[in-house]
């Protein structure tokens, strides 16, 4: 049996946060939380202090010379982490402005000791820290002082058990925060990094002593339930994925000539690329792949990226809506974080209980992305199939490109090598008219038909004619028609 | 400066002597006290002055014998100031005047922290009075 200390590792409510710290934070730890002004700092603080102060575990919040305290009061409590019957028994703040007045770092200590002593906390917050650093002396003097000073909080605290944050408006790069980078345990650093005009929110864990935490700037939101982190890791992947099926459940398009061609349909979870040019059916195709999981009792999710209109006219696609069979998406934000969208799409999926998700289309998703993620956009394609596949949820994706025969490519960005199946719909000239053609690339385990059919668009929606096409060189938009002993 | 400031009245020592203290002032101020007691950890000496320099502000025309000193920065100085004031009206004005008074300040602190958690904060206040009253009360 091992006689090594175990570290009681604390769950900090911050979802997405446990991960990155390596499983919690580990108990009677000094930690610094760090970051800008506005970066959210004192909303981590207190989401950490609600979710783990009770009455056996109670939890001093000292404010210092930041945000006043009324401020803090008036907006914390718009979180709905933010819970009133914590304060008093729980929850206790103590405003250290005036003990700051006289400079001296001994004299706040002192204070602090004194309030630790009479409520005995499991849980101590500074904010901000900096404040209190600025009001010591100048020069070495002054560093000495804070150095001491932190370095007795720490002993301090840590003898009476208590897991302590300081918060500051520090940076990673900050000469001013060295001494206290050096002393405490751990340190999280946010920040909210520009790009354009578009702001992303990042959090990092920069230390974390005894344990092994994840690395790098994770992405992160503030929403009305505080902060949410997102590791940069690919969902679990589900048990039902390591059982080989033999005979996967199809489920159909929509398209009759379609699912023919799928030989059957496409199989139940499994996420297909439709792509081709403008006018060519992707939209078409993804109401009918819904209408036909409406006809089976199934719920859908659509998330547009074009135009509202040419949503808006879409007859069959608001009757499906107004039965209640499909819940549109859509965003009006043009700086989105994939996160924001996924949590939404998620949360859409959870809430109706959607299994067949169309988003329509990949090329115009990166007009609503902010730009870190419109410069990848095929990491965030990757991350949102991942996720979906997690879910288990048929996708039809739609990706349009301009036609540029006799280039022969099936998306843009190499995104087709992110689907299970991919469908290529492209135009060719004959006789004098612009026909549409299809035909299945590929579609992973499943057998399926190499054929290039030709289809119509009429009032029925899709009508793929039962044949191969009578023509060769269609993909190069230019076909010549098959003779018969060909 | 306010009109009304030229009416404050210096406070000679801080507190009243005893001999100016008639019975009715004490026990007002009492549950200022036992308040700023609850609300100064939590906003700070600043928060909890600047609040209640301002109810004061606004209960003052009708009550002129109310005194604002600017000089007075801790709840001690206010508090002692006020019941100065109350020292010099007789109990039924003071009275007035307090309730007056606490209505705005509770209004002021919901209106920033909200109803739910003044509400709570004040009852915590005078559950602590009445406990201090009912062992008084036992004493006697």
């Amino acid at each position: 049996m091992s006689e090594k200390v175990t570290l009681g590792k604390l769950s900090t409510g911050v979802p997405g946060l446990d991960v990155l710290l390596g499983g919690g934070l580990t108990e009677f730890s000094f930690t610094l939380i760090a970051g800008a002004p506005g970066s959210g700092k004192t909303t981590l603080a207190h989401q950490i202090m609600f979710a783990l102060a009770q009455p056996e575990r109670r939890a001093l919040f000292f404010t210092v010379l930041g945000e006043p305290p009324l401020k803090m009061l008036r907006y914390q409590q718009q979180f709905s982490f933010f819970d009133m019957d914590k304060l008093g028994p729980s929850i206790r703040y103590v405003n250290l402005a005036d003990d700051l007045r006289a400079g001296d770092f001994s004299g706040v200590l002192e204070r602090i000791m004194r309030e630790v002593e009479d409520f005995s906390p499991g849980l101590v917050f500074v904010d901000s820290f900096r404040s209190v650093a600025q009001t010591g002396r100048n020069g070495n003097e002054g560093l000495w002082d804070l150095q001491h000073f932190i370095q007795e909080l720490g002993s301090r605290m840590a003898m009476w058990q208590a897991s302590t944050f300081l918060i500051g408006e520090y940076t990673p790069a900050d000469v001013e925060a060295n001494p206290i980078i050096t002393v405490a345990d751990g340190m999280i650093a946010l920040s909210h990094n520009q790009d354009g005009d578009a702001v992303v929110r990042k959090l990092r864990v920069v230390k974390m002593r005894g344990q092994a935490h994840l690395s790098g700037s994770h992405t992160m939101r503030i929403t009305d339930d505080g902060l949410r982190v997102y590791p940069r890791l690919l969902p679990s992947m589900p048990d039902t994925f390591r059982v080989a099926h033999r005979d996967a459940c199809r489920i159909s398009t929509g398209v009759a000539g379609l699912d023919e061609l799928l030989h059957g349909g496409l199989p139940q979870g499994h996420t297909l690329l439709a792509s081709g040019p403008t006018g060519i059916g992707k939209t078409i195709l993804g109401t009918r792949f819904l209408q036909a999981g409406a006809d089976a009792g199934e719920k859908g999710v659509a998330i547009y990226f074009e135009k509202h209109t040419a949503r808006l006219r879409n007859a069959e696609l608001i009757q499906l809506v107004n039965a209640g069979h499909v819940t549109v998406m859509e965003s009006r934000s043009l700086s989105l974080s994939i996160e924001e969208l996924m949590d939404e799409l998620l949360d859409t999926i959870a809430r109706t209980g959607a299994t067949r998700v169309v988003i329509d289309s990949l090329s115009e998703i990166a007009l609503y992305l902010a730009p870190e993620f419109r410069h990848d956009l095929r990491l965030t394609v990757f991350r949102t199939l991942a996720l979906l596949a997690e879910r288990g949820v048929s996708v039809l994706v739609t990706a349009g490109f301009e036609d540029n025969q006799p280039d022969l490519r099936f998306s843009f960005d190499n995104l087709c090598f992110l689907a299970d199946a991919v469908l290529t719909m492209r135009f060719a000239e004959i006789e004098g008219r612009l026909c549409k053609f299809m035909t299945v690339v590929k579609a992973r385990g499943i057998a399926h038909s190499n054929e290039l059919r030709s289809y119509s668009i009429t009032e029925k929606g899709i009508e793929v004619d039962p044949f191969p096409a009578p023509y060769d060189r269609v993909l190069s938009g230019y076909p010549v028609a098959r003779t018969q002993h060909k | 400066m306010d009109k009304h400031d030229n009416r404050a009245r210096p406070l000679v020592a801080g507190t009243p002597s005893d001999a100016v203290r008639p019975g009715h002032a004490p026990p007002l101020v009492h549950a200022w006290l036992r308040l700023s007691g609850r609300l100064v950890p939590l906003i700070g000496e600043n928060g909890f002055g600047a609040l209640f320099g301002r109810s004061l502000r606004l209960v003052a025309p009708n009550y002129p014998w109310l005194s604002m000193d600017l000089s007075r920065k801790t709840s001690a100085t206010l508090l002692a100031g006020l019941e100065a004031d109350f020292a010099s009206v007789d109990d039924g004005d003071a009275g007035n005047a307090n309730e007056a008074l606490i209505g705005i300040f509770t209004r002021q602190l919901g209106a920033l922290i909200g109803p739910a958690l003044t509400t709570r904060l004040l009852a915590e206040s005078k559950a602590e009075n009445e406990q201090q009253q009912n062992q008084q009360e036992h004493k006697e």
